[in-house]
């Protein structure tokens, strides 16, 4: 176990220091300690305890990084990273359950249609539109796509994604700004 | 739509935003130059463009970082929190599951009662039905094959005595004989032996122990034996055995022969054993009665071996009896019946003509004793009911009595019986009711056993739910932990419930810490034990007091402490807001006193923080502190390897050294320190070291943000004392007070500057008294 979190730390060092194989080597220790808690929480789903993404995340860190001595600026990588690993995830668990719903006519709603709705990572209909639109997105704005998987993944914040990204927050703010627009615009939530 | 089309969307509509509403579709338009398609995307962006947030958990980040800031004061523990989660789950799936298996229980074992009492009475019912169809069909055997031999007796002595050749020399017999004086003659009679040689093949045949012919007053005029010719047969006895009707004779049931007694006292019959006797009229060639003749047999012989004929199971039997309720026949139980002295205990004597069937009122094979002589007892049933059917007509001669009755051994039984007035006895066929009712004793056993075993389990379970509910919840009575009883539940803490106790004999007020049953494993019981094991050895008079350790049998693990009245700092905090600098300095002496002894024997407390020191008042002094929940400590004299590995992972980052959350290994007593720092900046600020919105922030903090001076939250705070605190603070702990020791003298220097005394102190306790 510790040789296993001395590795994360040495990874997410490398990380930092601008080493994208780190990205690579760190993606699937996260993703199967991420999908192993993320699975304990799902197997009480339908007793009424949903999944936090946000805190799961943040305890996957503690549990991983937090005893170690490791620099602090190493989280908002970890976080960045994380994203994508529960992107995954969430996503994964979504549309199988999805699948076994799924029965009756599949209506799509846009977000701004039904009253006023926020995009929640808890709510399958939305990790998969959230999905769908991200997979569009990618094709066209690639770093557009990366922070809307931050964001909306792992509840990163406007200064988190940009430490993590390497640009300026305000960058990130003007990129967010145009990305509500345009999610606003073409996600479709089943209902 | 494609990479670069997407990227000059983006530019216009940033830059349209930027624009007042009015002018936006006049540079857009612009800027399309003239592509619809872009034209048409950014308008639509345009439309759906918002300042409002998207995303649910940004919009809840602060609202759900300030509720747990104002509910807990101190960010939770994330393992913690996740751990409290699931028990919850699996509380809730143990608790439904319990209630409901519970419910099955009660269920199950009405349901067993009910069906038990009903096997039971249609077994009874059924078995009653058996056995009275038995009982009866082997009565009616015995009733038949009795009448068969007694008629087959009778004809046989019928059809001899009119043979002609006896009828002849009879005739002649009675000619000769007939006078008063002449019993010389008869005995002498030429003719006797022939006779004698005329009967002897019939008596042969039939196993006859004799014959007699008596002529009509009584006088033997002949008879197997020679002695009692010529002599008269008292009338009684005479007019008992010639009693009979003209077609079948007569019969008589088996009776003591010692009855015949004749006028000279001299002559004794030979007959030694009961008999059975059948005769015959005997008429002259005018039809006139001259005299009788009659052929006694042994009752041992042929009457008594019909009703042995047929017998149920082990303990039945039929059996003759007489008006008298003499038994006539042997009973099966003959050995058992000397025994108990109910016949003559010697090898010869049988129960024929000498037992007398009475009821003793109680088991005498088990050793009952009757109230008076047997002879003064009733009959028993069967027999009561015969006799009485003799002179009443309403009681039939003849019926199954399937409600248990004592025999005349006093047992059990069950029977059967039948009158035969024209011969003046009866026949009983009895079985014991134990053996007759046995299946249902099986069934009865088989329930029984189950419904004790689920009446026990039953009575296990709620048992053991009311403890668990009365530990839980404390309703109810109370709740018994070894010498303790548990009056009411006065708080909660991470691993355990605490509450007030009051000792068997003593009457020191007494706090007691229950490990929550829901967490028992062996890991959280280590370092519960651990716990009492390392605070116990603490006596410090501001470290909390461990009187007793132990476990139930119920296996509930507890320990006894001091009980303390008085409010933790951070309620303190939490009543007034910042507290007074001289008190704070007043607190921390003690509470770095109490925790310089813990460090002086290896231990370092390791979860310091408001919630863990109390204020009480004790003995008439006031703001006396107490140092809990050594619960984390870690002793520093354990090798690496015994560690737990839930120490590594616990702990409140408010008031955890940075060194603790960047290697914990190499932290030491000097983060104890810190965090006596961190507790005194939160009383004197009146609010945490760090403001934080979320976990990670305060980690964060932890490590890299110095916390403002005191001085400047607080004009107020003396500049000597903020310096003191911010050093207790410095990330480095080389830059700390190194020991306890030395801090606790620098606390005594500024003591000395930042005076509070008792009366102070009382001034302030004085609102709650």
């Amino acid at each position: 176990m510790s040789t296993y979190r001395s590795d994360i730390t040495r990874v997410l060092n490398e990380l930092k220091d601008g080493d994208d194989k780190a990205a690579d080597v760190l993606f699937p220790m996260l993703y199967d300690e991420l999908r192993n808690m993320a699975g304990n929480y799902m197997r009480y789903e339908n007793r009424g305890h949903t999944l936090q993404p946000t805190s799961l995340v943040h305890e996957a860190y503690v549990k991983l990084i937090g005893q170690d001595d490791v620099d602090w600026q190493g989280r908002t990588h970890f976080l960045a990273v994380s994203a994508q690993a529960m992107r995954r995830i969430l996503v994964d668990h979504a549309r199988t359950k999805r699948r076994k719903k799924r029965g009756g006519d599949v209506k799509k709603v846009n977000v701004d249609d039904v009253d006023y709705k926020l995009l929640d990572p808890e709510v399958e209909e939305h990790v998969i539109a959230v999905d769908d639109a991200l997979k569009l997105l990618e094709k066209v704005d690639p770093l557009q796509a990366k922070i809307v998987e931050m964001r909306f993944f792992t509840g990163m914040t406007v200064k988190e994604v940009a430490e993590a990204l390497g640009y300026s927050k305000r960058k990130i703010e003007g990129e967010w700004t145009m990305i509500k627009a345009w999610l606003r615009k073409n996600i479709r939530i089943e209902e | 739509m494609d990479a670069e089309k997407h990227h000059k969307i983006k530019a216009i509509f940033q830059k349209a935003i930027e624009l007042p509403r009015a002018d936006r579709e006049a540079y857009i338009r612009q800027q399309a130059d003239g592509d619809k398609d872009l034209l048409t995307e950014v308008r639509e962006l345009l439309a759906n463009h918002s300042e409002d947030t998207i995303l649910s958990n940004e919009s809840s980040e602060e609202k759900a970082s300030a509720t747990m800031a104002a509910k807990r004061r101190i960010g939770p523990k994330m393992s913690d929190t996740l751990a409290g989660r699931k028990s919850s789950i699996w509380l809730e799936r143990l608790f439904g599951t319990r209630r409901r298996f519970g419910v099955t229980l009660i269920l199950t074992f009405i349901l067993l009662i009910i069906l038990g009492y009903w096997s039971h009475s249609q077994v009874k019912n059924s078995l009653e039905e058996i056995r009275a169809e038995e009982l009866e069909t082997v009565l009616e055997a015995d009733v038949l094959a009795m009448e068969i031999w007694i008629n087959d007796f009778r004809n046989s002595v019928r059809s001899w005595s009119r043979t002609p050749e006896l009828s002849n020399e009879l005739g002649m017999l009675f000619e000769y004989g007939n006078c008063p004086s002449c019993i010389e003659r008869l005995q002498f009679a030429p003719w006797q032996d022939t006779i004698t040689a005329i009967i002897r093949p019939f008596l042969q045949d039939s196993r006859s122990a004799g014959y007699n012919v008596f002529d009509v007053d009584g006088y033997v005029v002949s008879a197997s034996d020679r002695s009692v010719i010529g002599n008269k047969l008292n009338s009684v006895g005479f007019r008992e055995l010639v009693q009979f009707d003209r077609t079948n004779g007569s019969f008589r049931a088996p009776f003591d022969p010692a009855k015949l007694v004749y006028d000279d006292a001299n002559v004794k019959t030979i007959y030694k054993k009961p008999i059975v006797w059948a005769g015959n009229p005997l008429y002259n060639d005018s039809s006139q009665l001259v005299g009788y003749f009659g052929v006694g047999r042994y009752a041992d012989e042929g009457f008594t071996e019909i009703v042995n004929i047929a017998e149920l199971g082990e303990t039945g039997e039929t059996y003759a009896f007489n008006a008298q309720g003499l038994m006539l026949t042997n009973s099966r139980f003959s050995d058992e019946l000397k025994q108990l002295d109910l016949i003559e205990n010697t090898p010869k004597s049988t129960s024929a003509l000498t037992l007398s069937l009475r009821d003793p009122g109680g088991d005498l094979t088990e050793g009952y004793t009757p109230d008076g002589p047997l002879a003064s007892q009733g009959f028993t049933k069967p027999v009561a009911l015969s006799i009485a059917s003799i002179n009443d007509t309403s009681i039939a001669q003849s019926a199954v009595i399937t409600e248990p009755y004592r025999d005349y051994r006093g047992k059990k039984v069950i029977g059967a019986y039948h009158w035969f007035p024209e011969y003046g006895f009866g026949l009983v066929t009895e079985v014991d009711y134990e053996e007759a009712f046995e299946p249902l004793e099986y069934i009865d056993t088989t329930f029984g056993v189950l419904i004790f075993i689920l009446a026990a389990f039953i009575a296990y379970s709620l048992y053991s739910s009311i403890r668990f509910l009365g530990l839980k919840r404390k309703v109810g009575e109370a709740v018994q932990l070894g010498q303790y009883t548990l009056v009411r539940k006065i708080g909660e803490g991470g691993i355990g419930e605490v509450y007030l106790a009051k000792h068997a004999l003593l009457k020191r007020p007494t706090a007691i810490k229950i490990l929550k049953s829901d967490l028992v494993s062996s890991e959280v019981l280590e370092r519960f034990e651990r716990e009492v094991q390392l605070a116990s050895q603490l006596t410090h008079p501001n470290t909390i007091e461990i009187y007793d350790f132990g476990s139930t049998p119920e296996g509930v693990f507890y320990y006894a402490m001091e009980l303390l009245n008085g409010f933790t700092l951070a309620q303190i905090v939490q009543m007034q807001g910042e507290v007074e600098p001289a008190r704070v300095l007043h607190i921390l002496r003690q509470a770095t006193a109490s925790i310089a002894e813990a460090h002086g024997v290896g231990l370092v407390h390791r979860d310091i923080k408001p919630q863990n020191i109390m204020l009480v008042q004790r003995g008439g002094e006031f703001d006396v502190v107490k140092v809990l929940d050594f619960g984390l400590v870690k002793d520093l004299s354990e090798s690496e390897a015994n560690q737990t590995r839930t120490t590594q992972l616990t702990g409140t980052p408010l008031y955890m050294a940075p060194e603790r959350i960047k290697s914990p290994k190499e932290s030491d007593m000097r983060s104890d320190l810190y965090a006596l720092g961190a507790v005194a900046y939160y009383m004197l600020a009146g609010q945490a070291i760090f403001k934080f919105s979320t976990e990670i922030d305060i980690i964060y903090q932890v490590v890299n943000t110095e916390p403002e001076p005191l001085n400047k939250v607080n004009k107020e705070i003396p500049k000597d004392v903020s310096q003191f605190i911010s050093k207790c603070l410095k990330k480095d702990p080389s830059e700390r007070p190194q020991t306890a020791r030395e801090m606790l003298d620098e606390i005594q220097k500024l003591i000395k500057k930042h005076k509070w005394d008792n009366a102070d102190a009382e001034k302030w306790w004085s609102r709650f008294n």
